[in-house]
């Protein structure tokens, strides 16, 4: 396969299935929260497509909603990540000297901390029982907390090393101040690395709020996640005599590889 | 004239590094006209240039315009930078690039500023359409007549070229010499021209410096200068420069007899090599930054590296201890509810946890009582942290270590394999079997597995059997390791060495383990010492999903219940484990690379 294909590809890809998740509103046959008691774990086909959990609620919909939730908190903090990772790695490689130590000191701080346990940990600090909407912009806080790192340090590589290109210099000797800069000279530089690394953090977030809610500590029902629907499959009996259980996993897969391929595509035309 | 020079630098002095580049430089220059500074390569040139655009302070004394010491960055002196193409931002257009100075100087609206930047461009010879080419697909003539519009279209007083024309060939030079001619006859250009190469300075400037170590050491009319050349650098170069001019060119074409381009660059070579015309010199600046590396001794550096990871987990310790006092309430603020428990009860209860003392105290004394081994009281399963972990990491570590052990021993052959198979079909069905294997998460291995064990049979479900939870880890672990190994091998096959190994005719095993596998071994043993600190974090989810009895369903337990002690006591156990993994990575890497030995601060 071309590069070019497996850079369209995996976009066409997720575009439609956001485009799906975005649109829960209107696909989804019944509200997510909707319960048939008279059905429940009932088989795909029929009036249920893919069938229904034990409350007797629509998979499909549920699916749908609960794309929306994770897909979008996996953007979300992918974007507090890669904003915070910009910040600081363009203010300690454009300035230098203290700045800059001692926030690749804090980065290596950050990336010591066993984050998943810290992550519970946080989360254990607040009332277990919050919002739905609360809960989702905490986790997806927290979760864009821990990974901005990495894309700090490769900014910062960059605006060190763009500091010293001479149309910076020449720039300078112009009389462009620091703002000017940054925003004209440096920030252009950076777009390669934000883009791959939104594809190699988007999907870890998107798992990472599947994990959470799995466990009980993101988003709480009736509101649907691709983890807390997966919470349901836990008990492996309801697993082995109802499958469809796992199709968040069934959509989870596929996005997952897609941003890998993605990732990969886009690495590929930069050797470093 | 001469009382009241246009462009006045005294007494000027730079030092970089401790080092004095600059010494001691005074010289006037009169409105229009061009002087050239010029003198080996080391001799103080760009930084005195530097120094006179105002880019850089010097030390000492002081540069004056028009007899005012005019502002940095004000746009009255323009310097052109060696290699003009590098000052150009390969992104930007043209006209971009020419508009950016106006830019900055919020000079004009935009409109107004392209068609300067236009009008510019005619002057200096560029066609209306390569307006909107990007700069980076210039030539570089084309890059030198960019920069010559960008530095005038300030309409600066003065004008300094560092070897702006070194580096082209020689009609495109002829040209770019022939437009700055053309520009100080019709706009009364002020310039500065620096360079190494006299034939050029002879035919650009009314008057010519020589620079050597810092300092003017003759300055002349350029005419006068070549004729009768006083200070012996100056004798060395012209008559370098004229000893060349036999190999080189009609001597009718070149001002004064003197040959015209590279020739030069050739004589420099040939003083370089003859010692006996040189006094002795310092050495150039780029020797003094460029001495070997100080290795640390194998002891500091285990030392560094110690006190480095015991200052994060001070740190760290301090960070969660105070995220977990500020939580909204501990294990007796959930009995506020029950009201058989009066509030006066749960305020002794609290007194006597040691609850209601100061935060610093009490980080203190759970510090001290962790070091000697006591976590705490766990409230929730009402007895002493430290046993019960004791045997809950025993379990993780027993199931991470042999998952672990099995991942690396299955990743490696197939890593190899794979990365030995590049390009073949059966190596891209390989990687892309991995990359499908790796895109499927832990926790829905752990449930697949899980629902095909109970079905099947094949594994014991749940419980304390080690085969569903490890066969999940490694299933988890393999692939990511796979790639990377494949990764590294791939890359060390590509580098020079192993691509002359295969020509030597060295067999394909040999090169393998002898050339290749050491070779790609740094990253592949950070994974390893990243593979060991999450020994303790990988496995929570599975552990959780197939009932493991390790620490991930302690912990979930223990923040359902708000149990702080373990919560704490299991985040500062796994943070001990990324750093000592992280630490033994960095020695291995010590010990297998001569490369990291050396100080980092």
């Amino acid at each position: 396969m071309s590069r070019r294909t497996r850079i369209i590809g995996p976009l066409a890809f997720l575009a439609a299935i956001y485009l799906a998740a975005l649109l829960a509103g209107i696909l989804a046959p019944y509200p997510y929260a909707e319960q048939h008691r008279e059905f429940p774990f009932a088989a795909p086909g029929g009036a249920f497509l893919l069938g229904t959990d034990g409350f007797g609620r629509d998979i499909l919909s549920r699916l749908l909603y609960g794309g929306a939730i994770s897909l979008f908190a996996g953007l979300l903090a992918a974007a507090i990540s890669l904003a915070i990772g910009l910040l600081l790695g363009l203010a300690a490689g454009f300035f230098g000297g203290w700045l800059d130590r001692l926030l690749m000191r804090g980065g290596e701080l950050v990336m010591a901390l066993p984050w998943l346990y810290l992550l519970l940990a946080v989360r254990a600090l607040l009332p277990l029982h919050i919002g739905a909407v609360e809960a989702f912009l905490l986790v997806t806080i927290l979760i864009g907390c821990m990974g901005w790192v990495r894309p700090a340090r490769l900014i910062r590589g960059v605006a060190l090393s763009g500091r010293e290109r001479g149309f910076v210099a020449a720039a300078q000797g112009f009389g462009a101040g620091p703002l000017y800069l940054i925003r004209r000279h440096i920030l252009p530089l950076t777009l390669g690395i934000l883009v791959t690394q939104a594809t190699i953090l988007i999907p870890q977030y998107i798992l990472a709020e599947v994990s959470l809610s799995f466990l009980g500590l993101g988003v709480s029902e009736p509101v649907p996640s691709w983890g807390n629907m997966l919470a349901e499959a836990r008990q492996y009996y309801a697993l082995v005599s109802h499958p469809w259980l796992l199709a968040p996993g069934a959509v989870l897969i596929p996005v997952l590889l897609a941003y890998l391929v993605l990732a990969d595509a886009l690495l590929e035309s930069r050797p470093s | 004239m001469a009382d009241n020079p246009f462009f006045e630098v005294r007494r000027l002095t730079k030092n970089l590094a401790g080092r004095p580049v600059v010494r001691n430089v005074s010289f006037c220059l009169n409105r229009g006209q061009t002087l050239a500074l010029v003198g080996l390569s080391g001799a103080g040139k760009s930084t005195l240039a530097r120094c006179l655009a105002l880019w850089d302070p010097p030390d000492s004394g002081e540069v004056l315009l028009d007899g005012t010491l005019p502002r940095p960055a004000g746009g009255q002196i323009q310097l052109i930078p060696q290699q003009p193409a590098a000052s150009l931002n390969p992104r930007f257009t043209v006209a971009q690039a020419i508009e950016e100075p106006l830019q900055i100087h919020h000079r004009g609206t935009p409109a107004t500023r392209r068609r300067e930047a236009l009008r510019w461009m005619a002057i200096v010879g560029l066609p209306a359409a390569a307006a909107h080419a990007r700069t980076g697909s210039l030539s570089g003539g084309e890059g030198q007549r960019v920069a010559l519009a960008r530095a005038l279209v300030l309409e600066p007083k003065l004008l300094i070229l560092d070897e702006s024309l070194s580096g082209l060939d020689l009609s495109v030079r002829a040209q770019i010499a022939a437009l700055l001619l053309d520009l100080r006859r019709e706009r009364a250009l002020t310039c500065i021209l620096i360079s190494h190469d006299l034939a050029l300075a002879a035919q650009l400037a009314d008057e010519i410096a020589v620079m050597d170590e810092g300092a003017i050491v003759e300055q002349a009319a350029a005419g006068e200068l070549l004729a009768s050349p006083r200070h012996i650098r100056s004798r060395e170069l012209v008559a370098a420069a004229r000893e060349l001019s036999l190999f080189n060119a009609s001597p009718s074409t070149v001002p004064a007899g003197i040959a015209h381009a590279p020739a030069v660059e050739v004589a420099h070579a040939l003083l370089r090599a003859a010692p006996a015309l040189l006094p002795t010199r310092t050495p150039p600046e780029d020797d003094l930054h460029t001495s070997p590396p100080a290795r640390a001794p194998w002891a500091k550096f285990l030392a560094l590296r110690l006190l480095h990871g015991l200052i994060l987990l001070g740190v760290i310790s301090f960070l969660s201890f105070v995220l977990s006092q500020m939580a909204g309430g501990d294990f007796y603020s959930e009995m506020r509810n029950d009201p058989r428990v009066s509030p006066a009860t749960i305020a002794g209860l609290r007194r006597e946890a040691g609850l209601d003392r100061p935060l610093l105290m009490r980080y203190g004394q759970w510090i001290h009582s962790s070091l000697g081994g006591d976590f705490g009281y766990s409230l929730a399963y009402r007895s002493p942290v430290a046993p019960l972990l004791g045997e809950r990491v025993q379990a993780t570590l027993l199931l991470t270590g042999t998952a672990t052990l099995l991942a690396w021993l299955i990743a490696l052959p197939l890593g190899i394999w794979s990365a030995s198979h590049r390009g073949t079909w059966r190596g891209g069905a390989a990687r892309s079997l991995t990359a499908i294997w790796l895109a499927v998460p832990d926790l829905l291995l752990a449930l697949t597995l899980l629902a095909l064990a109970a079905q099947t049979g094949w594994f014991p479900v749940g419980g304390n059997h080690l085969a569903l939870p490890a066969a999940v880890l490694v299933l988890g672990l393999a692939p990511a390791l796979v790639r990377h190994v494949s990764a590294s091998l791939g890359e060390a096959m590509d580098s020079p060495f192993a691509l002359s190994a295969r020509a030597q005719g060295i067999p394909r095993r040999r090169r393998l383990y002898r050339h290749l596998l050491p070779a790609a071994m740094n990253p592949l043993v950070s994974l390893f010492g990243f593979s060991v600190g999450t020994l303790l974090s990988a496995s929570l989810l599975v552990e959780v999903v197939t009932g493991w009895p390790g620490l991930g369903p302690l912990f979930v337990e223990a923040i359902m219940a708000r149990d702080f002690a373990i919560v704490l006591a299991v985040v500062m156990l796994s943070a001990i484990f990324l750093l000592a993994g992280n630490l033994l990575a960095d020695l291995l890497l010590y010990r297998l690379d001569p490369r990291i030995r050396t100080v980092d601060r």
